[in-house]
């Protein structure tokens, strides 16, 4: 599991949502990979961010985890390109 | 409130900017909805190509007919895709892939628009989605209120007018499927079909625009010479 998917799965797991600090020490990875993850889930719909907490949470209906993984989705978007023109 | 100093998009329906003090607004949301055979899809082609041909940037989304289909169909109407038209087909998209392949639609959908306008379509000016009820079909689960309140302000945050087709619910009792919609966007359109006798008459109302006065009169509407006109007593 990587860490984008390690990320998912603890917020899945928390109802509330969660500082940075709380998913660093839950995450077994450096903080700039922890911070970069957590960018590129917000790029790609999966969390929100909030700049003034700085709380993080899924954006997903319900909470949940999706059956996309963050590779598959971009990939996904690339590839609906071609059906655009 | 006049709502003469806001910056609208004309939709180039004869006599309709005119009850729509110069267009929509720009960067609203707008509900077109309608029974079947009311001319939604067509209409809101026309005003996507209309703008296109005026050097705007659109993106008419299909998710039910395939792009050759709409395209033909247009074409026979007198209406050929201008180049800053494009026209995304994911009808065929579901059909090579699946529609199981991502579980949330409505994510996806404005994920793509926002990556889209960042790398290439940084004009964008008007979007159409239709329709919203196959976007709804292909959610794994059934959207809450959050969802369509989070989708709807992601497409707000494009910056462009969007026209969001919608087949209204037979019991007539609401414009969009859920019934949220028609609190959440900025504007309805209703189209419909009426019978007079063995005639068939299309109308068209403005429900609702934020920033707009209006009536809420129906008015006549037709397509005559390629060009959709609505008809009034002040005439043009």
């Amino acid at each position: 599991m990587n860490v984008e998917e390690e990320i998912l799965r603890y917020l899945a797991e928390k109802k509330n949502p969660q500082t940075v600090e709380q998913i660093a020490a839950r995450i077994n990875a450096p903080l700039p990979v922890i911070r970069r993850a957590l960018i590129r889930l917000q790029r790609l719909g999966y969390i929100r961010i909030d700049a003034l907490s700085p709380n993080v949470e899924m954006v997903t209906p319900k909470g949940r985890l999706t059956n996309t993984s963050p590779e598959e989705r971009e990939r996904l978007l690339k590839h609906l390109e071609e059906f655009f023109g | 409130m006049s709502g003469k100093d806001i910056v609208r998009v004309p939709t180039f329906v004869e006599g309709f900017d005119r009850l729509l003090c110069g267009g929509i607004p720009v960067g609203s949301n707008v509900l077109v909805t309608g029974v079947p055979g009311s001319m939604k899809s067509t209409f809101c082609y026309y005003i996507l190509s209309k703008n296109a041909a005026h050097g705007k940037r659109s993106v008419f989304i299909t998710l039910e007919q395939k792009r050759d289909k709409i395209l033909l169909q247009a074409e026979s109407m007198g209406m050929n895709k201008p180049e800053n038209l494009v026209v995304g087909d994911i009808a065929s998209f579901r059909e090579q892939m699946g529609n199981g392949v991502e579980e949330d639609w409505l994510t996806f959908i404005t994920l793509f628009l926002e990556k889209k306008k960042e790398e290439k379509w940084s004009d964008l000016s008007l979007v159409c989605i239709d329709s919203l009820n196959a976007l709804y079909s292909l959610q794994r689960h059934e959207p809450t209120r959050n969802d369509l309140f989070a989708f709807f302000s992601e497409l707000q945050k494009l910056g462009s007018t969007n026209l969001l087709v919608s087949e209204m619910p037979l019991t007539r009792d609401r414009y969009g499927q859920y019934g949220v919609e028609d609190f959440i966007v900025d504007g309805i359109f209703h189209l419909d079909i009426n019978m007079i006798g063995n005639a068939v008459e299309r109308t068209i109302q403005i429900v609702k625009m934020r920033a707009t006065p209006h009536t809420l009169e129906r008015y006549p509407f037709v397509f005559e010479d390629g060009m959709f006109h609505v008809l009034t007593l002040e005439g043009g």
